[in-house]
Order: structure tokens, then C-alpha cells, then sequence
């Protein structure tokens, strides 16, 4: 399994921002966006952990600049066991 | 809010000149920040956290609490008056008290009230004629405590349920005004049935809570002709901030709004007039400073409103007969009774209505005036020992609560179990500790209890 980042928002213009920026900056695919619920969004990307990296980077420094940045996170080598738990995002995705 | 630290932000420090950037604990520094610090040659510090212990008395200045300077009255009751009080309640031979924002101790007067009706359900066996007179005394001895007509006043079981029975008495879809003005200082419970009436079509907003106040001008900022209703609270919970009630129903009427006041967080400890303060609804329940148990709250609705209110919350009780088991239509009581549901909470109604006797036999505006006093010493004395006091420092604006803040290593409820081993009741909730006395409670009690406090937070 892929590498797997996360930038969480408080608001969904943040976490569109940080989506684009995320796309662009490195070789990721966004796995998906979740609302989390009281304005909440993240955005879960996926790809080799060095682009992961980059990318959450720029997905945070976008996002500050528009509204609220909530937090962020790496997973360099996710449990397999986590394929299952984003099976229904991607689902949802398509 | 967490800040987070990332490559862009260790390329502008470059920019500047920087030679280290600081964060502190919570931040959260991405990998590429730190390699870009690395490759800039930029120091990274993390901040030394705050000290963790809440006595920081070197470093804070103290500060002195505000009453108002002439005072028409004597100031409360007198020593000898408290001390023939605590006669009435026996656990205070042996403990101090001041968790009356939680639950008052227990008086022989309320136990006595509450055998009258075990007595009767022993001997009798079923008496409802003689338990229906205990509700309805509870019901006019409130009446007399906020200066209401008894035809205004319903009975309920809680606050949660009697918000539950105002709210459901809207139809919002047809409403044309669909806004409820509610704040951050609520019980939640009070939110939870707001929030729960919005599949109905009514939109709620919240007041924000300014440096643990809520200001009049958020009232004036918020509150429109859009709003059908303003929810908020007499005292907020955490740190005992008094709200000034008259100036936010003038506020609301203007607007032509209805104000609803939830006053559970002080009822007993200051005179309510509900003509005087121009409220419109009143909730209220009696475990804490009304001295009575858990299960019984009260509704006030001004009369000339109550016509407009159709709770689909109801029951038997609130039909304008209820013994004429009438089944296929709604006949509302002509009263506030129509906010009422089930067989009232008879056994609660007694233990209520001995309670509130004795708070109309003190006295709530001297209850009030021996309140501040006692405030006065909690926040003075508090501030003194170093303490991190949250509540505010001009009595006057302030209920029974005086709110200690805990450090972030403590636990309020492990400071609340350490307290009682010590034989003083304090009420902890979220990060605070509340030191909350009444009426029956001693200027030197609350010197030992802050006292103490600073020492189980100092341990």
C-alpha cells in the first residue's frame, strides 16, 4: 500500500485550496474528501512517501493562507488493514 | 487550533534573516519544514512548556474583586443567623459544602417533606387528591419566588424537558421568523433541543462567549426580525458570569423577539422578578441552590404569550381537563399547564416545594448580598494564593460560582475526590473546580476551602 497523507481543514474553500495546491505539487492522487462534520474536511492523498511528504507540505501552506488549517499527517507505510477502512471513500470517490 | 509549521514558512524566516524559528509543543512541524531548516541552516526551538502547576502566584498579578460601593441593605445574614441555619442541615456538622452548583445538601425541613408523602403512599396506600395539593403548592411557591400569577407557572421533570416542551411549541415550518438566538454559555442540554428542532425548519445561531462574558452587543449584533426566540442563561455554568437580564429583554423586544431565560445555574441565589426583567420564559429545576432533589423543574410563561404556544411535547396533564379522557382531540390547558406532560414528579414536588419555603423565608435578595460577600473573599483570596480564577472579579456580575481553572497535567475530578477527602465538597466540571456556597455557608469556610484548594493543585 501507497503512502498516505492528510490535511485537515476547518471549512471547504481551505480544503479545495489545499487539494489543488496537493495535486500540483507532487506526484500524489487524491484518494478522497471527507466531511468530518462541524465545517470539518480532509483531503487523503496517496502515492511514494516522498511525494506524500511534498505534497502535504503544500496542501498546508495553501490552505493557511485561505481560511483555517486544522491539522496534518504522514503515514509512510499504512497497515493493510487500512485499505479496507478507505475502500468506501474511494468507493464513494467514483 | 494547532499551528502547523511547513517549508514555506522555514523559506520566509530565510527571507527575514532568521537564524532560528520557535514553535511550541502543540505545533506541528512537517518533514519538509525540517528539511528545509536543515538546508537553510535554521535552528529549529521548541518552546518550554507553561509551568503545569495552577499556582503561579510570582507571576500573577492579583487581582481585587468589585462590589458595589453603597449598599441599602445590612450585607446578608449575620453569623449567628448562618450558624442557626446549619442547624437545618446536619451533614454540615461535619463537611463544608460549597457544591451547591451541583447539588445542595440536604435539609431535615425537604427529608421531612419527603416522609409526609412516603407516609402516605405507606398508610394510605393512594392519595392523589392529597400528592396533586403537593405539586400545586410547589407550583405556587414558585410563583412566588420569580413574582409570577401561579397560572403562569407549569411543572416538569427538567430543563432538558421543559426547553423540549417550549421548543416543540413553535410550528416552525409555518413560523415566518425561524431564527433562535442561542449562546456558548448554555447548559447543552439547553442546545441539544434547539439543534434537535432545526428538521423542523428553525435556524439557530450562537452568541460567542467573549473572555468567559457574553456581551450586549453581540445581542444587539445578532438578534433580529428574523429571530423568534433568544435562549440564553442567567449565569454561565463554567465560571459563574451573571448576565444582565433586563438590558438583553430590551434588546430582544425591540426586536420583537421572545426571551427565554434559563436561571437553573442560580435560582435561589438572587430575587427573580420576571415582571420587573420583562422575561417571557422561564426555566428552572431545584437540586441546586433551591435545595430540593433531582426530577423536578418548572416553566414560567408570561400570560398574555401563553395562547401562541401549542407543545406537541405533552401529555394528559397539560389539557385543560385532564380527567376527561377525551381521545381524539387536543384541548390545550388555558394556563401554562399546557407546557405540562405525564403524572407530575409528585414525590420531587414535595422535597421542591419545602426547598424553595426556606429559600422565600431567607430571603433571595439577602441570599444574594451574602453570596457577593462570600464571593468577594473567594476571588480576592484565590487571586492571592495564585490560583487561576476564570470567574469574573466585579460581584455583580458574577452568581454563586467562583471558578478555579486546573493546570493541564490535573484533573478537576481528581482535585473534586482529593477535596472530599479533606470533608469539602466542591463540583469540578471540564478544566475548572467550582467553589460554590450559599446562604448557609461561613466567610472562614470559604478561607479554608481555597485554602485547601491551593494545596491539593500545588501536591
Amino acid at each position: 500500500m501507497n503512502s498516505l497523507g492528510f490535511v485537515e481543514t476547518k471549512g471547504f474553500v481551505a480544503a479545495v485550496e489545499a487539494a489543488d495546491a496537493m495535486a500540483k505539487a507532487a506526484n500524489v492522487t487524491i484518494v478522497g474528501t471527507e466531511r468530518v462534520g462541524g465545517g470539518l474536511v480532509a483531503i487523503i492523498v496517496e502515492g511514494d512517501v516522498g511525494s506524500v511528504k511534498a505534497a502535504v507540505d503544500a496542501g498546508a501552506a495553501s490552505a493557511k493562507k485561505v481560511g483555517e488549517l486544522v491539522s496534518v499527517h504522514v503515514i509512510a507505510r499504512p497497515n493493510a488493514a487500512l485499505e479496507d477502512f478507505f475502500k468506501g471513500i474511494r468507493e464513494k470517490k467514483k | 487550533m494547532k499551528n502547523i509549521l511547513t517549508g514555506e514558512d522555514i523559506q520566509q524566516a530565510r527571507e527575514q534573516g532568521k537564524k532560528e524559528v520557535i514553535f511550541d509543543e502543540k505545533t506541528i512541524v512537517t518533514d519538509i519544514a525540517k528539511e528545509a531548516a536543515r538546508r537553510f541552516d535554521i535552528q529549529l526551538v521548541k518552546k518550554e512548556a507553561a509551568p503545569k502547576t495552577a499556582t503561579v502566584a510570582e507571576k500573577r498579578e492579583p487581582q481585587r474583586a468589585t462590589r458595589p460601593p453603597s449598599r441599602a441593605s445590612s450585607g446578608g445574614l449575620s453569623r449567628e443567623e448562618v450558624m442557626e441555619w446549619k442547624k437545618e442541615f446536619p451533614i454540615l456538622d461535619s463537611i463544608i459544602h460549597v457544591g451547591n452548583c451541583s447539588q445542595s445538601p440536604q435539609s431535615k425541613r425537604v427529608r421531612q417533606a419527603i416522609e409526609q408523602y412516603m407516609e402516605s403512599w405507606l398508610s394510605i396506600g393512594m392519595d392523589w387528591e392529597y400528592w396533586i395539593e403537593g405539586v400545586i403548592e410547589a407550583k405556587n411557591e414558585f410563583a412566588r419566588l420569580i413574582n409570577a400569577d401561579p397560572v403562569e407557572v407549569a411543572v416538569s421533570t427538567s430543563v432538558s424537558e421543559a426547553t423540549s416542551s417550549i421548543a416543540s411549541s413553535i410550528n416552525w415550518r409555518q413560523e415566518p421568523r425561524k431564527r433562535v438566538i442561542t449562546t456558548e454559555a448554555e447548559f447543552p442540554t439547553v442546545n441539544y433541543v434547539w439543534l434537535a428542532h432545526q428538521k423542523y425548519g428553525c435556524k439557530v445561531d450562537f452568541i460567542p462567549v467573549r473572555n468567559g462574558k457574553l456581551e450586549l452587543e453581540d445581542y444587539d449584533r445578532l438578534v433580529d426580525e428574523e429571530t423568534k426566540m433568544v435562549s440564553t442563561t442567567h449565569v454561565y455554568y463554567q465560571n459563574g458570569f451573571k448576565q444582565d437580564v433586563k438590558a438583553i429583554a430590551d434588546i430582544v423586544h425591540s426586536k420583537g423577539s421572545l426571551l427565554l431565560l434559563d436561571d437553573y445555574q442560580s435560582s435561589g441565589t438572587h430575587p427573580i422578578d420576571v415582571r420587573e426583567m420583562d422575561i417571557d420564559l422561564l426555566t428552572t429545576g431545584n437540586l441546586k441552590y433551591l435545595l430540593g432533589i433531582p426530577g423536578i423543574a418548572f416553566i414560567y410563561c408570561k400570560k398574555e404569550l401563553l395562547e401562541q404556544f401549542k407543545p406537541s411535547v405533552t401529555g394528559w396533564f397539560g389539557q385543560e381537563n385532564p380527567f376527561d379522557f377525551h381521545i381524539r382531540y387536543l384541548d390545550y390547558a388555558q394556563g401554562a399547564r399546557r407546557f405540562e406532560t405525564g403524572t407530575p414528579p409528585v414525590i420531587a414536588a414535595f422535597a421542591a416545594n419545602e426547598g424553595m419555603r426556606i429559600i422565600n423565608e431567607v430571603g433571595p435578595q439577602r441570599i444574594k448580598e451574602h453570596i457577593e460577600k462570600l464571593s468577594e473573599k473567594a476571588l480576592n483570596l484565590g487571586s492571592e494564593l495564585g490560583l487561576n480564577v476564570i470567574s469574573p472579579f466585579d460581584v455583580t456580575r458574577k452568581g454563586p460560582t467562583t471558578a478555579i481553572q486546573v493546570a493541564e497535567d490535573q484533573d478537576s475530578h481528581h482535585v473534586e475526590e482529593e477535596m472530599k477527602k479533606k470533608n469539602i465538597i466542591v463540583s469540578a466540571r471540564g478544566e475548572a473546580v467550582r467553589v460554590a456556597p450559599h446562604f448557609f455557608t461561613l466567610e472562614e469556610e470559604i478561607e479554608t476551602v481555597m485554602h485547601e484548594l491551593a494545596r491539593v493543585l500545588n501536591e
